[in-house]
């Protein structure tokens, strides 16, 4: 990417935002961009408005079986308190590289799949607690 | 407005102007000004196996893997987003031929 990422760079946000971790503004890890929200006006081009992450957000991403499968099970489980996407507004994207570091605190119910399936998958694994 | 997301158009297919399948929709390119991002256009191709590496920007391959990457993103296209004509249906709709778009989507860089 240019060095002035403020001022017209031209990038792809399947190198630049997508899969790629997101930090708070305190160093706190909010988890990955798992998909991009564009906001469009019929005779104007898209524009890129938020980052979507968590878990719900991954189903759409993969393709086929293995995505419906996904999103099946998130809806049937509902282990979550929401099984929305954590949006974040793009206005608090400070800069995408070399990871997406934003200018607020972590949003609420970020990483809320992780942890349900940190909690009462991966923590009940033998040896897990060590 | 409407919304959609990323992954409503990432890999699906794409229509030329003579209704011939150019390919998939590979990438999303935008624009940041400011706080603004705003979409430029599309890169099409067949694979998104050799845009993985994280080459084909401003960053070029060493030379060992520069030969291999361009033969995988041999079939790698951009469109304007001018040129994309139609959204709502199965495929992703241009309206230019595929012998006239460029391969390369960062000569669009200032």
């Amino acid at each position: 990417m240019p060095k002035d990422p403020a001022r017209g760079s031209v990038f792809r946000i399947g190198f630049a935002v997508l899969d790629r971790q997101i930090v708070a503004d305190d160093g706190e890890h909010v988890g990955k961009t798992d998909d991009v929200e564009f906001s469009w006006n019929e005779g104007e081009a898209p524009a890129m408005t938020a980052l979507l992450t968590d878990t719900a957000a991954l189903g759409p991403r993969i393709t086929g079986r293995l995505g419906r499968m996904w999103r099946a099970v998130l809806a049937r489980l509902r282990p979550f308190d929401h099984d929305e996407p954590v949006r974040i507004p793009i206005g608090d994207v400070e800069a995408f590289s070399p990871t997406t570091r934003l200018s607020t605190p972590a949003p609420e119910g970020s990483r809320a799949a992780e942890k349900w399936l940190g909690d009462n998958v991966v923590g009940r694994i033998p040896g897990a607690r060590r | 407005m409407s919304t959609f997301q990323a992954s409503d158009l990432l890999g699906r297919a794409v229509v030329d102007g003579s209704g011939r399948r150019v390919g998939t929709v590979q990438d999303v390119v935008v624009r940041r000004d400011g706080d603004a991002y705003t979409v430029l256009g599309l890169v099409l191709g067949r694979s998104a196996l050799a845009g993985r590496f994280g080459y084909g920007g401003p960053l070029e391959p060493p030379t060992p893997w520069k030969r291999v990457l361009g033969w995988m993103r041999r079939h790698e296209r951009y469109v304007d987003w001018g040129d994309v004509e139609r959204l709502d249906g199965e495929a992703v709709v241009i309206g230019v031929e595929h012998e006239s778009l460029p391969r390369r989507w960062h000569d669009h860089e200032d």
